[in-house]
């Protein structure tokens, strides 16, 4: 059996201001998508990592990729307009023996090694898909369209759902292929269109490292844990 | 009007609110930021029961005279600017509404989990918003929806921002809400604290000269 680990990264992340693209701001001097891709190519269930690059920038972004020491193979693909198109392209790349994927964010750079060996191995021990989560700390409230209040959200019965998610290769291209035929591929995350197949969706303990870096507040808070990880000699 | 603003503390809240962020405690930086709105008349900070917020909170009014306005601030917020505190208070008298939260969109994905581990749906993250502190409400409309929830308050959550905005909702109060402060950040761990630390620097950083060297 031999697993894949696929990152889109070809959107802009507007989110986190002007600038260049989201995966390539840095953290600790180094892109987030280096980050992100370091972490799955050194998860010892990890075979090959494929990146999908913005199409202009899949010659820079692979040189960017060997500056770095990388652990497994990992293979630059030019990605799609939008995040399943992407998925969909890397996903068309890979060679036949894969038969476990992951998708991971270029925007959770600080997800640890052990995070993706526990969601590989999931899969790996039979489950169809497998998404990581966390408890919801948050208060969140439903609001209508002016911006009353409706009530708070139980969230008891909630989790955050966290990347990488895992699936068996079968599952993800029949999810992404039906999606692309609906027209419905940008809604919702890879775990959700597998889910919209009837297939089962088991859940993981996540970790607090894998949150997502999508606003300037959360590039700070990374780059303070960055920090207190260098400090406890995890590189 | 009158604007009385109220920090309460829980046991919990106190291990964090008492940890030195830049210098002083983070709940000294919650009442700085309270007494350095222009809209806050008084600040007093409240010892409570982890359970029991929302009685305590009444018990709290009932012995005082009548404020207009209420402001009651999470002490686990240190970074949310005295600005804030102000636009709440000015919420309430632009809204129809007596009562006004901050927010902020949600950036995680949201999904139901049934009691196997298995994923149900997935949540319209656009229908939702995660609140914050300060909350202000008009002072009568608080204590009214206090006494008619009577034993209930008892069974409330023990998260603040939670149990008042469930409060006012069951009580049928209209909640207005306004954009709050991504530093509005809840600090309750470690990770946290080094964010708030990183946040204060670079909140120096952009300020004004004459804002900091003051004269001694």
């Amino acid at each position: 059996m031999s697993v894949a680990a696929i990152v889109p990264a070809a959107g802009r992340g507007e989110r986190l201001g002007p600038g260049a693209p989201k995966a390539l701001r840095l953290l600790g001097g180094a892109p987030l998508l280096v980050h992100a891709v370091r972490a799955l190519s050194r998860a010892r269930s990890v075979d090959m990592v494929v990146v999908a690059a913005p199409p202009v920038e899949v010659a820079s972004v692979r040189a960017l990729l060997a500056d770095h020491e990388l652990g497994a193979e990992v293979e630059v693909v030019a990605g799609g307009r939008t995040r399943s198109d992407s998925v969909r392209r890397a996903l068309a790349s890979l060679p036949p023996g894969v038969d476990i994927v992951l998708v991971h964010d270029a925007a959770r750079p600080l997800a640890p090694e052990e995070l993706v060996d526990s969601v590989a191995r999931a899969v790996r021990d039979g489950a169809d898909a497998v998404v990581p989560v966390m408890a919801v700390t948050d208060a969140i409230i439903r609001v209508d369209d002016g911006g009353r209040v409706l009530d708070p959200l139980d969230r008891s019965g909630l989790r955050v759902a966290q990347t990488p998610q895992g699936f068996r290769r079968a599952a993800l291209e029949e999810a992404h292929r039906v999606a692309a035929a609906n027209g419905s591929g940008s809604l919702g995350d890879d775990a959700a269109l597998v889910s919209r197949l009837g297939i089962g969706v088991l859940t993981v303990p996540g970790s607090e490292e894998a949150f997502l870096v999508t606003r300037p507040i959360d590039l700070v808070l990374a780059e303070a844990a960055l920090a207190r990880r260098r400090a406890r000699g995890v590189r | 009007m009158s604007v009385l603003a109220i920090v309460p503390v829980t046991p919990s809240d106190l291990a964090f609110a008492q940890r030195e962020l830049a210098g002083r405690p983070v709940l000294e930086h919650v009442l700085a930021a309270l007494r350095g709105a222009a809209s806050v008349d008084e600040v007093i900070v409240l010892p409570v029961d982890d359970a029991v917020i929302l009685p305590a909170l009444a018990d709290a009014l009932s012995r005082r005279s009548a404020a207009g306005v209420v402001v009651v601030h999470d002490p686990l917020r240190p970074l949310a600017p005295p600005t804030l505190v102000d636009e709440v208070v000015a919420a309430l008298g632009r809204s129809a509404a007596p009562a006004a939260v901050p927010v902020l969109p949600v950036t995680d994905t949201l999904k139901s989990v049934d009691r196997d581990g298995y994923v149900g749906r997935t949540l319209d993250r656009a229908l939702y918003q995660v609140i914050c502190t300060p909350i202000a409400v008009a002072g009568a409309t608080l204590g009214t929806a206090l006494a008619a929830a009577g034993a209930g308050l008892a069974r409330a959550s023990a998260d603040l921002a939670v149990s008042l905005t469930s409060l006012l909702s069951d009580q049928g109060v209209a909640i207005a809400t306004l954009p709050g402060a991504v530093e509005c950040l809840r600090v309750t761990d470690e990770a946290h604290l080094a964010l708030a630390e990183a946040l204060l620097a670079s909140r120096q950083e952009r300020a004004p000269r004459t804002q900091r060297s003051r004269p001694r």
